[in-house]
């Protein structure tokens, strides 16, 4: 992938992404994961660091996206593409704002955009749920009911779910209690 | 001079807000209330809330557009840059370390099983950020009908997201609008 490229595919994201950080995984997967520019696992690895990294998710998951693919540069080159679009589209809208909130047809739109976007937010979760915890394409491959339901992972999903449930903890504790897991019983 | 400390402290009260949240978006909220609307009273609460309801719904990673939009409303065009730059550099100095490190040993076995532990946690997360986040834009059973298309259409058909935000947004202006000038007409 050349530096044009990585620009004008973060560019994309960066311009669609509409309801953040969880919408631009799902354009990231569509641009690269669905092409074959890197693997599924590489690509939710990543998912994992940017997470449990300080910062915006997106803008995470950019800059590791292009250093894998140019080093620092490309990390610069992505995390441009990703920021210029809303730097261009906010500092209009921040002109006008006072004028455009109360138009009811621009009331009207963002409350069908923020509905759509949930929808593509659970794209984001489904896809992640069909990989780690559900390996659909595993099971697809080996036709083993075994692949697709591991009881050590179910029982580990459903007690996170509880504990992030109950406690408040920081997220970046429950990603320590998944890579400690991963490496005991995986 | 004057000019210039100005600039620096926006830079400044971002870049902390770039290094401290985790997961961005949402998350951010909590520090940008303290830090801009109670600390330096630089805007309303109410004024924080319209930002993320635009940096929500406009292009862009939101706790970017946000920086940008407070940015702008301090100093202008170049105060949107420099806002903006400072959201954006803890996340490329942290994760070009660790991209730079974690490069090395990736293929290390188990490194790759504890990143299958996270990924479990990551779904998770997102799981979770789904349902937070779906209790406040799915208010009726157009909303849901919405939402619900919106996640088939792409798991099934793997249809474009940007298609997917151009309909939904059609789709608000005119089963909303239509609505409004029914009630209007029943009044």
């Amino acid at each position: 992938m050349s530096y044009a490229e990585l620009f004008f595919t973060f560019l994309y994201v960066g311009t669609f992404t509409i309801g953040g950080g969880l919408v631009a995984l799902t354009l990231m997967q569509q641009q690269l994961v669905t092409p074959g520019f890197i693997t599924p696992d590489r690509f939710y690895s990543m998912v994992a660091v940017s997470e449990s990294t300080p910062g915006p998710i997106g803008i995470n998951m950019a800059t590791y996206l292009g250093f894998e693919y140019h080093g620092i540069p490309g990390a610069l080159v992505a995390t441009a593409g990703t920021v210029l679009p809303s730097l261009v589209v906010i500092i209009i809208i921040a002109r006008f704002f006072h004028v455009w909130r109360e138009l009811p047809w621009v009331r009207a739109m963002f409350y069908g955009l923020r509905a759509g976007t949930t929808g593509m937010i659970a794209v984001a979760a489904w896809q992640v749920l069909t990989v780690a915890v559900f390996p659909v394409a595993r099971f697809q491959a080996s036709g083993r009911i075994s692949e697709l339901i591991d009881l050590r992972v179910l029982v580990f999903f459903a007690a996170v779910c509880i504990a992030y449930k109950r406690f408040q903890l920081h997220p970046a504790v429950y990603i320590l209690c998944g890579a400690v897991f991963g490496i005991v019983f995986l | 001079m004057k000019k210039l400390r100005e600039y620096a402290e926006l830079f400044s009260v971002f870049f902390q807000i770039g290094a401290v949240t985790f997961g961005g978006g949402l998350a951010m909220l909590p520090m940008l209330e303290r830090e801009l609307v109670t600390r330096r009273r630089w805007l309303t609460a109410e004024r924080l809330v319209d930002y993320f309801a635009i940096g929500q719904s406009t292009p862009g990673i939101i706790a970017v557009n946000v920086a940008t939009f407070v940015g702008h409303s301090r100093r202008g065009i170049p105060g949107a840059i420099v806002a903006t730059l400072g959201i954006v550099l803890p996340s490329i100095l942290v994760i070009c370390v660790i991209a730079g490190l974690l490069g090395t040993f990736a293929d290390v076995p188990a490194v790759q099983k504890a990143l299958r532990g996270i990924n479990v946690v990551v779904a998770v997360l997102l799981v979770f950020a789904v349902s937070r986040v779906g209790v406040k834009t799915v208010t009726d059973w157009i909303t849901g009908a919405i939402a619900l298309t919106a996640f088939l259409v792409i798991v099934l058909w793997d249809v474009p997201a940007v298609l997917v935000v151009l309909v939904s947004a059609l789709l608000g202006i005119i089963i909303r609008l239509r609505r409004e000038r029914k009630k209007d007409a029943a009044v």
